[in-house]
C-alpha cells in the first residue's frame, strides 16, 4: 500500500486540474455568446443599429470554446464510443486495449499539434485577417486552437498514465 | 490504389477502431492520419490540421450550445419539475394518464429545447418513480420516457435539424416547419397508443386513486407553472415565424428568457447556472469534436476519390427511384442502430442528398424523413443514447433486456410515422410552403 506511487499520478493530477479549470472557465463563454445575441437583437429592433461585428465575434468565441474544451470532455469521458463489444470486455481488458491503441491516438494528436502550430505561426507571421468588413485578425483564434489541441493531447497522455498505474497497482487505486 | 480498395481499407480500419472502443472522433482522426501518411505522404499532413480547424470554422453551430444550455437551465432550476407536477395534477385520474401526460410534457419541453438528453434525464428522474409509485407497468414507464424524451429531436427547434441543415445546405427555417407536423403527429401517436392500451388492459396503467387527486381549486393553482414556459414558447415561435429573429438567435433569446423567468420566480441560483453551463459545454464539445473529425475524414475521403465511386454507384443503382429511397432508409436505419446520429448524418447526407435530388425527390421531404430516422436511431438497440440514459436512470435490478423490450413498441410507432411521411409527403412539405414564401 505505502509503496510509492510517484511522479506519474502527480502529472495526471496536474493535467486533470488544468483541464477542469479550463472547462469551468470556458463554460462561461456560453453565457457570453447568449448575451451578445440578445444584445444584437435589442440593438437591431429597439435602437435600429445592428452591429457588423456581433456575429463574427460570436463565431470566434464559439471556435475558441470548442477548441479549449476538447480535453475537458475527454477528462469526463464524454466523447462517445461504440461500446458494442468494448463494454462486454472486463475492466482489465478494456485498459489493455486502450493502452495498445494509445500510440495511434498520440500519432494523430501529435500531428494535429504540429499542424495547428504551423497554422498559428503562419497567421502570426503574415497577420492573416478574416475576409469581411469587420476583418478581425485570425491569429488569436488559431493560437487558441493550438492551445486546445495541446490540452487534448495532455489529457490523452494523462489518461494513458492513469491506465498504466491502474494496471500496475490494481483496479482499486487511481 | 483503386478507390474501391481504398474505401474498403478506410472503412474497415475505422470499424476496427470503433469496435476496440476508441472514442469515435479519435478513431476518425487516427484513420485520417494513417491514410494521409500512407497514401499522400508525410508532406501532406498539414491537411489534418486544416480540415479539423476548417470543420470547426465552417460549422459554427451557435444554436447547439445555446439550445442545450436552455434545456439544462430548465432542468437545474426546477422549471421542468413544476411543469410535471401540473400535468400530473390534471390528468393523473385517467387510466394511463401519467404516461400520456409525460408524453405531453416531453412535447412541450421539446418545443423549447433542442436536445433530448435534458428532457430524458429530467423526465426519467422525476417521472419513473412517479409512475412506479402508481403501479404502472415498468415497460410502459421506461418506453414512454425513452421515446418521449426523443420528441426534442423531431419537434422544432432541434439541434439535429440545425446540424442536418448545415451539412445539407437546406434552410434551417424550412427544416423547422417541415418537422413540425410529423413531430406533433408522433406525440399524438404515442398518446393514442398509451391511451388505447391502458384502456384495454386493466392493471397496465391504473388510474390515480380518488383520494390522491387534487381539488379543482388546487388544480387551477398549479397552472401557475405553465405560464412561464407557455410565454417562452409563444415568444420563440412568434420571433421565428415573423422572421424577426433567426432560428439561431432564437436559441440565445430563449435561453435568456428562461433566465429572466427564473429570476422573476426567484429560482435562479449560481450553482444551477454553473451546473447547466458545464454540462452544456461537455455535450457541445463532444458533438463538435465529432463533427470536426467527421469533416476531416470525409474531406480526405473526397480527396482520395469518393466522388467517382458515388457516381459509379448511382449508375449501378436500380432505375426505380422509390426502390433507391427505400434502400437508403434501410441503410440509415441499420447505421442508426449501430452508430451515433451525428456520424450517420455526416456519412450519409453528402452521399445521399445529391442522389435524392438527381432522382427528382424533394430534398426537404428527404430531410424530414431523415429526422424521423435520426430520432429512431437514439432508441434502436444496440446503440442508442436514450437507451444509455435509461440504463443510467433505471434501477440496476431491472435487466437491460427489459429496456430493450420496452422501447420496441415505440420504434414500431416511429417506423409507422416514417412510412406515413414517405407515402404522404405533404405532411412534411405543406407547412413550410405556407409559412415561408
Amino acid at each position: 500500500m505505502a509503496e510509492a506511487v510517484p511522479a506519474m499520478p502527480k502529472l495526471v493530477r496536474v493535467v486533470d486540474t488544468v483541464n477542469e479549470y479550463a472547462g469551468r472557465t470556458v463554460s462561461w463563454t456560453i453565457a457570453v455568446m447568449m448575451l451578445i445575441q440578445v444584445m444584437e437583437c435589442i440593438l437591431r429592433y429597439i435602437f435600429k443599429s445592428p452591429t457588423f461585428w456581433a456575429w463574427e465575434t460570436n463565431e470566434q468565441i464559439f471556435i475558441a470554446m470548442i477548441s479549449l474544451s476538447g480535453g475537458y470532455a475527454l477528462l469526463y469521458n464524454m466523447h462517445v464510443r461504440l461500446d458494442l463489444v468494448f463494454s462486454r470486455l472486463s475492466k482489465r481488458t478494456q485498459i489493455i486495449v486502450d493502452i495498445v491503441l494509445f500510440p495511434l491516438v498520440v500519432l494523430f494528436l501529435a500531428v494535429l499539434v504540429w499542424a495547428g502550430g504551423q497554422m498559428a505561426a503562419y497567421s502570426l507571421r503574415f497577420g492573416e485577417r478574416s475576409d469581411s468588413i469587420f476583418a478581425p485578425p485570425l491569429s488569436p483564434i488559431k493560437v487558441t486552437f493550438e492551445v486546445g489541441v495541446v490540452l487534448l493531447l495532455l489529457q490523452a497522455i494523462a489518461h494513458f498514465a492513469r491506465n498504466i498505474v491502474t494496471l500496475k497497482y490494481g483496479l482499486k487505486k487511481a | 490504389m483503386s478507390i474501391e480498395l481504398i474505401t474498403i481499407l478506410l472503412f474497415s480500419t475505422l470499424f476496427l477502431l470503433f469496435m476496440a472502443g476508441m472514442p469515435i472522433f479519435l478513431a476518425m482522426g487516427v484513420t485520417s492520419t494513417l491514410f494521409v501518411l500512407l497514401l499522400l505522404g508525410p508532406q501532406k499532413l498539414l491537411l489534418i490540421g486544416y480540415n479539423m480547424f476548417g470543420g470547426a470554422a465552417s460549422m459554427v453551430l451557435l444554436a447547439v450550445p445555446l439550445f442545450i444550455f436552455m434545456g439544462n437551465l430548465m432542468r437545474y432550476t426546477g422549471m421542468a419539475q413544476d411543469l410535471f407536477d401540473t400535468i400530473y395534477a390534471w390528468i393523473g385520474g385517467v387510466r394511463g394518464g401519467l404516461a400520456m401526460g409525460t408524453v405531453g410534457i416531453c412535447a412541450v419541453f421539446a418545443s423549447m429545447s433542442g436536445v433530448s438528453s435534458a428532457t430524458t434525464m429530467t423526465m426519467g428522474v422525476i417521472g419513473l418513480p412517479a409512475m412506479a409509485k402508481h403501479k404502472y407497468n415498468d415497460q410502459l414507464a421506461i418506453g414512454t420516457i425513452a421515446a418521449g424524451g426523443l420528441l426534442g429531436l423531431i419537434i422544432p427547434p432541434s439541434v439535429s435539424q440545425v446540424i442536418y441543415s448545415s451539412i445539407s445546405g437546406t434552410s434551417v427555417g424550412q427544416m423547422y416547419f417541415g418537422c413540425m407536423i410529423p413531430g406533433i403527429l408522433l406525440a399524438g401517436l404515442y398518446i393514442a397508443y398509451t391511451g388505447v392500451r391502458s384502456y384495454l388492459q386493466p392493471g397496465f396503467a391504473p388510474a390515480m386513486p380518488k383520494e390522491e387527486r387534487l381539488s379543482w381549486r388546487e388544480k387551477f393553482l398549479t397552472l401557475n407553472a405553465v405560464v412561464a414556459p407557455g410565454l417562452i414558447i409563444a415568444f420563440i415561435w412568434a420571433g421565428i415565424y415573423s422572421g424577426a429573429i433567426t432560428p439561431t438567435e432564437a436559441a440565445g433569446m430563449g435561453a435568456m428568457a428562461v433566465i429572466i423567468a427564473c429570476l422573476v420566480k426567484r429560482t435562479l441560483n449560481l450553482a444551477a447556472v454553473k451546473e447547466a453551463l458545464s454540462s452544456t459545454l461537455k455535450l457541445s464539445s463532444m458533438i463538435m469534436w465529432l463533427i470536426m473529425a467527421c469533416g476531416c475524414f470525409s474531406a480526405l475521403y473526397q480527396t482520395l476519390g469518393a466522388k467517382e465511386l458515388i457516381e459509379k454507384t448511382i449508375l449501378a443503382l436500380p432505375v426505380n427511384g422509390v426502390v433507391v429511397i427505400i434502400m437508403m432508409q434501410l441503410l440509415i436505419f441499420i447505421l442508426g442502430a449501430l452508430m451515433d446520429d451525428v456520424v450517420v448524418m455526416m456519412l450519409c447526407i453528402p452521399i445521399m442528398l445529391p442522389i435524392v435530388v438527381a432522382l427528382g425527390f424533394n430534398p426537404l421531404w428527404f430531410g424530414v424523413i431523415f429526422m424521423i430516422q435520426v430520432q429512431a436511431a437514439w432508441i434502436t438497440p444496440p446503440y442508442g443514447f436514450n437507451l444509455f440514459y435509461m440504463r443510467a436512470i433505471v434501477p440496476t435490478t431491472t435487466p437491460t433486456t427489459t429496456i430493450y423490450k420496452a422501447v420496441l413498441p415505440y420504434i414500431g410507432i416511429q417506423l409507422t410515422l416514417l412510412v406515413l411521411v414517405m407515402c404522404v409527403p405533404w405532411l412534411a412539405t405543406w407547412l413550410p410552403s405556407v409559412v415561408i414564401r
